[in-house]
């Protein structure tokens, strides 16, 4: 019986199919509930909107209209919806690659011991998820959490952490580190430590070296630790849903709001704008930097 | 001279204190969700006042968070099945066939991870709207798979290529069919990357809260997605104990994969470029 199905499948391995049909499951799986669900939102994203009551189990009228957008794109400029999404992206990822950068480089540069610890206490963090992380916060930040705590033990007022940009920040850096850690440590240590002896023992000392040679290497690693700072940020839920309060409303969670009103294709078009940017951010962005390179 | 040395020194300090910030700000989470979950009293669990399980008694009686953990194991065991088959014939044909539109493959299957999660999770609702397809146990099934996938096959294509041919050769010599030979020799040796692999759809499925918070009704509602519900009401610290329970077992993930594999054979599938 078996020596059968094994004839049977090299004579279909002869006439070359064998890796589409190994595929298969995956093409199938992908097309089905990921490419064409991503046609499906872009399309209702031109749908018209109907408002609950108007017509019984109906939410969208398969009419193209560019309303959605606009009333998007009117609203981001009128009340400036984009801008605490902005504000978090930017400033969360300059801190974080700030702050990951030594990590990073003690990672890609120490003996294996250390990078091993190092390595494990990042990874930890990358799987303990979000919900848990974004809870950890709450009992830091929250105006009965640790830090109010503490300071008005010593006599201050406190500070309201929740529902303010200053949350959301420090909850979307910490989210970034351990990601913007492994992306510059992998271009760290892809830098030939040989450039960094040399320099070395030439007699530049450690703070020279660095400035001089490991930093401009390093600079691509930089460009896309950043890119990849920025388009996690565009994209972050968990966190500006809980330290914002529903005060900071970045895009992701207008995407929420929008479903839960019911209103599918306003929804639409934010995700559509979400994917846009992170796009933008990661290709087009990418793109500028090769151009620039070449121009030198 | 000494100028030059209290600079380098100042330099050293701030490097210093950056990093162990930064390796501060990682441990933060788990540290902090356990101290509050031993803590007898709700609120400020900084200092600690003692040591309580009262608020494990009070998640382990609480039936939501129960069935919430019960639904967040169910789903993420399948759809890491699911995805490592689904991945494992995938960059298996992709490792050892040339054949037309492999990149194109390739970058398919990569894809979930370029699409923000909160708009896969929209996209798949609106997409069985349309299609009036109610079945939410299979919905949440695909929407986790689906953003597992390109983790689980970035970490075992790379074994494939690791391996020698030569093996699988040897073993056909001696009279094995092809699947003898992929049951026998190939997948023993993808072994590592077979565990990674597991251990990263695993967790990816396990903590996934953008997604199937689109997709859950009552009955399939994960634990993410309780917990999120209800860490908006107040500081519950029962969210706490909770908490302690996915840290742990995240980090015995993290210990099983050191012992059995390394936990360098994660890094592969987590770096993003």
């Amino acid at each position: 019986m078996s020596s059968i199905s094994i004839k049977f499948l090299r004579r279909i391995g002869r006439l070359g199919f064998t890796p589409y049909i190994l595929c298969a499951p995956a093409i199938i799986i992908l097309v089905f509930f990921f490419l064409f669900p991503a046609v499906m939102l872009l399309s209702v994203s031109f749908f018209k909107y109907l408002p609950p009551g108007t017509a019984i189990g109906k939410m969208y009228e398969p009419t193209f209209t560019l309303e959605n957008y606009m009333r998007f794109f009117k609203s981001a400029y009128l009340d400036g919806y984009l801008w605490p999404t902005i504000k978090v992206m930017v400033t969360s990822t300059i801190i974080a690659l700030i702050l990951s950068y030594p990590v990073a480089y003690s990672i890609a540069r120490s003996p294996p011991r250390k990078r091993k610890i190092l390595t494990a206490i990042t990874i930890a963090a990358l799987l303990v998820g979000p919900v848990v992380r974004v809870y950890s916060w709450l009992v830091i930040l929250s105006r009965d959490g640790i830090i109010n705590n503490f300071i008005s033990l010593l006599g201050f007022n406190k500070i309201e952490f929740l529902g303010t940009d200053l949350g959301v920040i420090i909850g979307t850096t910490q989210f970034l580190l351990a990601f913007l850690i492994f992306s510059l440590s992998g271009s760290i240590q892809n830098i030939n430590p040989s450039y960094e002896d040399a320099a070395r023992s030439l007699g530049a000392n450690e703070i020279y070296t660095f400035i001089k040679i490991t930093l401009p290497l390093s600079l691509p690693g930089i460009s896309s630790a950043v890119l990849l700072g920025l388009t996690l940020s565009a994209t972050m839920f968990e966190t500006p849903m809980v330290l914002g309060q529903g005060i900071v409303e970045m895009l992701a969670n207008l995407v929420f709001t929008e479903i839960s009103f019911l209103n599918f294709p306003f929804a639409s078009v934010a995700s559509v704008m979400l994917l846009a940017i992170t796009l933008t951010i990661s290709y087009g962005v990418n793109y500028l930097l090769q151009a620039k390179i070449k121009v030198r | 001279m000494e100028g030059k040395i209290s600079v380098y020194k100042i330099c050293k300090i701030v490097v210093i204190s950056l990093k162990l910030l930064t390796v501060g700000l990682l441990l933060m989470p788990p540290i902090v969700v356990a101290t509050s979950s031993f803590n007898p009293t709700a609120f400020a669990p900084f200092p600690p006042r003692g040591l309580s399980l009262r608020w494990f008694e009070t998640f382990f009686g609480d039936s939501g968070l129960i069935s919430g953990i019960r639904n967040s194991i169910f789903f993420a065991v399948l759809s890491t099945a699911l995805s490592l088959a689904i991945g494992i014939l995938a960059s298996f044909a992709i490792a050892r066939y040339n054949f037309k539109g492999k990149n194109l493959l390739d970058a398919l299957i990569l894809s979930p991870i370029v699409l923000p999660e909160v708009a896969f999770g929209n996209a798949l609702l609106v997409y069985f709207y349309y299609l009036k397809y109610y079945n939410h146990t299979i919905i949440l099934l695909l929407g986790q798979t689906i953003i597992a996938l390109p983790y689980v096959f970035r970490v075992i294509l790379p074994s494939f290529y690791g391996i020698s041919r030569s093996f699988e050769e040897a073993a056909m010599t001696l009279g094995a069919n092809e699947i003898q030979t992929f049951l026998r020799i190939t997948l023993p040796l993808i072994k590592p990357g077979l565990i990674a692999g597991i251990v990263l759809g695993f967790a990816t499925a396990f903590n996934n809260f953008s997604v199937s918070v689109f997709l859950v009704v009552t009955s399939t509602q994960t634990l993410p997605v309780h917990l999120m519900g209800r860490m908006r009401i107040f500081l519950d610290p029962t969210i706490a104990a909770a908490s302690t329970f996915v840290c742990l077992t995240m980090v015995s993930a993290l210990i099983i994969t050191e012992k059995l594999v390394g936990i360098d054979k994660l890094i592969t599938g987590i770096r993003w470029r």
